[in-house]
């Protein structure tokens, strides 16, 4: 039996566990092996619900409440420092436009294919390269069509079936415009979609030549991403 | 080909060359029958022990071996072929060769043990087929597939050719091609994903193209003496699923020679855009056989981690796990469905009795309540409206300053202003200070009356706090 000393070490012992949960879960990368560490990514990934429109992430305000705080300063700083504890699996972004702050989970390249199809991973890209890279307001579906050639019928009803599911995640919306023509506008999702590894192999491909992650991060517009003010005169 | 195959599915039930073929196979399902009385096929061990025996029969048959005196020459010359062997027991020997002379797979003479024409044939058989599998097991998934319907070309070349039905051996042949291609596109990104796989998919390809040609051969031979509307069909569908075969496997090879070549160039600095562009609209959905990966072929080479760790960054995507639930709910939850009795009696109506609530008030908060209905009463005579509100505004003001504000600065306004402010004071809603010293208000000249003391102007009027 313990006694009564004991169990209050033991206490003690849990409470510095769940002061520093955020820290362990950082620390995990030096327990596990890279498989252990690969299959524990997968597990949480299979754990949560499946992502629906509009089924996930808080609003501001939501958030500000649940931390008890308000204002600028301690709202950016809880981010600042959720990230920093998770980066490794997890990051919180705030899409300014949509008032959501959402939880993004980094999936492996296995599993990651079996979110998005290769078709609407190749629109997103298109329009991720449209908005930021050539720094556009929004993307319209015309522009997708022709770029994607073909004028077909199939051609159209193909795109407009692979933008379906990036609806869906929230990658991209519909953006409102005096045309009558359908345009999307990238969200904070989807401008956070893509992995840093991922733009770079992709470009590589592109580009049949190696590349350097700055350079790429650079031609992305992610340079600064986490530096927060952006610095346009880096660009070449 | 004039005569047509010789089949059994040809042949006229009662003729006795099909009952003798039946017969034969009615003894090699004997003799396994009987052998598996002990297990004997239980395990593979046995199996093949049976089959070596089989082998050494075999051997002295076709003279490349002494005669077998009896059981114990056969025991002997099996450990000195295969090594001692715990299972093999001279029991063993002697119920096997029972059996084989049971079903007239050999003769058993006091001085001699004799493979007979049956056993011949049949052996030849189970070897076959044990060889056969042998080398199907010795490919991968893929090629296994491919390895069939190779297999199935030459058994249609070794028996089809020569008058002897193989079987549906060109259909078979093809149905074998399409699944190997169903498995190759499936195995695709899984082949990407591994660095040492270009070796598995050269020799998957390989196959491919042998079979291609086999294929080619095999349909052109049928066509010259069956030219009915059937064998278009599967021709067509041959043709089809062989070339799509080539050019999947002749594309993973490709890319993954893209991407050999690709960890060899030199790192170069800036990104062309309109490459980036083309490869975006490429890659949406690139042609079979090409070396353009698509989006999750990428991700396939990725699963490679030649970069660091790059392995576990595919792409980052929303989620939302489900709340945890505290204990409490939980047995909540539990209790619920565990002692829930649903209500069956009926429902009885309960009457409430209608109470007049009493309002009732203590005595303490008696004088206060009379003072309000007082003060109400007050300020139906007095106009302390203005006052009130200045007052609110700035919550204490000298009372010249009062009272001009409140009203006007005209003699009778001063007049009703001063009582108000009295009205308020008895009512205890505001108190004067006589020694605030504030300021009067300027033009004292053009009024038409003036304070007895000019002093009395400098009082303070402050609002009480509720």
């Amino acid at each position: 039996m313990m006694n009564k000393e004991d169990m209050e070490l033991k206490k003690e012992e849990n409470e510095y566990i769940n002061d520093n949960s955020l820290n362990a879960l950082q620390s995990i990368q030096g327990f596990l092996t890279k498989e252990e560490e690969l299959t524990f990514m997968q597990i949480l990934f299979s754990s949560s619900a499946t992502i629906r429109m509009g089924n996930f992430g808080l609003s501001r305000k939501e958030v500000e409440k649940l931390l008890g705080v308000n204002g600028e300063e301690a709202f950016f700083s809880f981010l600042k420092r959720v990230n920093q504890a998770v980066s490794r699996y997890f990051k919180v972004i705030y899409d300014e436009r949509r008032n959501l702050v959402v939880a993004v989970m980094r999936v492996p390249a296995k599993q990651a294919r079996n979110v998005l199809n290769k078709e609407s991973l190749a629109v997103l890209m298109f329009i991720f390269y449209h908005q930021e890279v050539l720094q556009n307001e929004y993307t319209l579906f015309s522009q997708l069509i022709n770029s994607f050639g073909h004028e077909s019928l199939q051609v159209t009803r193909k795109i407009q079936a692979n933008l379906d599911p990036l609806k869906k995640i929230g990658a991209i919306e519909i953006y409102e415009t005096n045309s009558d023509e359908d345009a999307y506008q990238l969200t904070a999702i989807g401008a956070n979609l893509f992995s840093d590894s991922f733009l770079r192999r992709y470009a590589e491909f592109s580009q049949s030549n190696q590349l350097h992650m700055e350079d790429v991060l650079r031609f992305f517009k992610r340079y600064n991403m986490n530096g927060g003010v952006s610095n346009d005169t880096l660009e070449a | 080909m004039d005569q047509p195959l010789i089949s059994i599915f040809n042949m006229d039930g009662e003729k006795p060359e099909l009952h003798q073929a039946m017969r034969d196979m009615a003894a090699l399902a004997g003799v396994l029958n009987d052998l598996s009385d002990k297990e004997t096929f239980q395990a593979p061990q046995n199996v093949l022990r049976f089959i070596r025996v089989l082998n050494l029969i075999n051997q002295e048959a076709l003279g490349m071996s002494d005669p077998i005196e009896n059981e114990d020459t056969l025991f002997y010359r099996y450990r000195h072929m295969y090594g001692f062997d715990e299972g093999m027991t001279i029991e063993y020997v002697k119920h096997l060769i029972y059996v084989l002379g049971k079903f007239n797979w050999i003769t058993k003479t006091a001085k001699r043990i004799k493979m007979r024409d049956l056993g011949k044939r049949m052996m030849d058989v189970l070897i076959r087929l044990a060889n056969d599998s042998l080398a199907y097991y010795m490919n991968d998934d893929v090629a296994r597939s491919l390895f069939q319907a190779k297999r199935d070309a030459e058994i249609s070349e070794a028996y089809d050719d020569k008058g002897i039905s193989g079987g549906n051996k060109l259909a078979s042949m093809i149905k074998n091609v399409e699944e190997a291609i169903l498995l190759l596109t499936e195995r695709e990104l899984e082949y990407l994903a591994d660095r040492n796989a270009l070796s598995q998919v050269e020799i998957i390809h390989q196959l491919m193209k042998e079979l291609e040609m086999k294929m080619v051969e095999r349909l052109a031979k049928y066509e010259t003496f069956d030219q009915e509307l059937v064998f278009a069909a599967i021709k067509q569908r041959g043709m089809a699923a062989i070339s799509e075969g080539t050019k999947i496997s002749l594309g993973t090879i490709n890319k993954i020679l893209k991407f050999a070549h690709l960890r060899e160039t030199d790192f170069i600095e800036t990104i062309q855009p309109d490459l980036l562009r083309n490869f975006i609209v490429q890659s949406f959905d690139p042609p079979i056989g090409s070396d353009i990966p698509n989006a999750h072929q990428i991700l396939s080479f990725m699963e490679q981690g030649q970069y660091e760790e790059e392995e576990m960054d595919g792409l980052w995507v929303p989620v939302k796990f489900a709340s945890p639930l505290s204990p409490k709910v939980i047995d909540e939850g539990i209790d619920y469905l565990e002692n829930y009795e649903p209500v069956t009696d009926e429902i009885e109506v309960e009457l409430q009795e209608d109470y007049q609530e009493i309002d009732e008030i203590s005595e303490d908060n008696l004088e206060e309540l009379m003072g309000d209905s007082k003060w109400q009463m007050t300020k139906q005579m007095i106009h302390t409206a203005q006052i009130e509100k200045y007052l609110d505004e700035v919550e204490e003001a000298g009372l010249d300053e009062l009272v001009i504000n409140a009203g006007s600065d005209k003699w009778s306004d001063v007049l009703n202003g001063l009582i108000g402010v009295s009205a308020l004071v008895a009512n205890k809603k505001a108190d004067i200070d006589e020694k605030a010293n504030r300021k009067l208000q300027g033009m004292r000249e053009e009024r038409d009356w003036r304070w007895v003391d000019d002093e009395q102007g400098r009082y303070g009027i402050k609002k009480r706090r509720k």
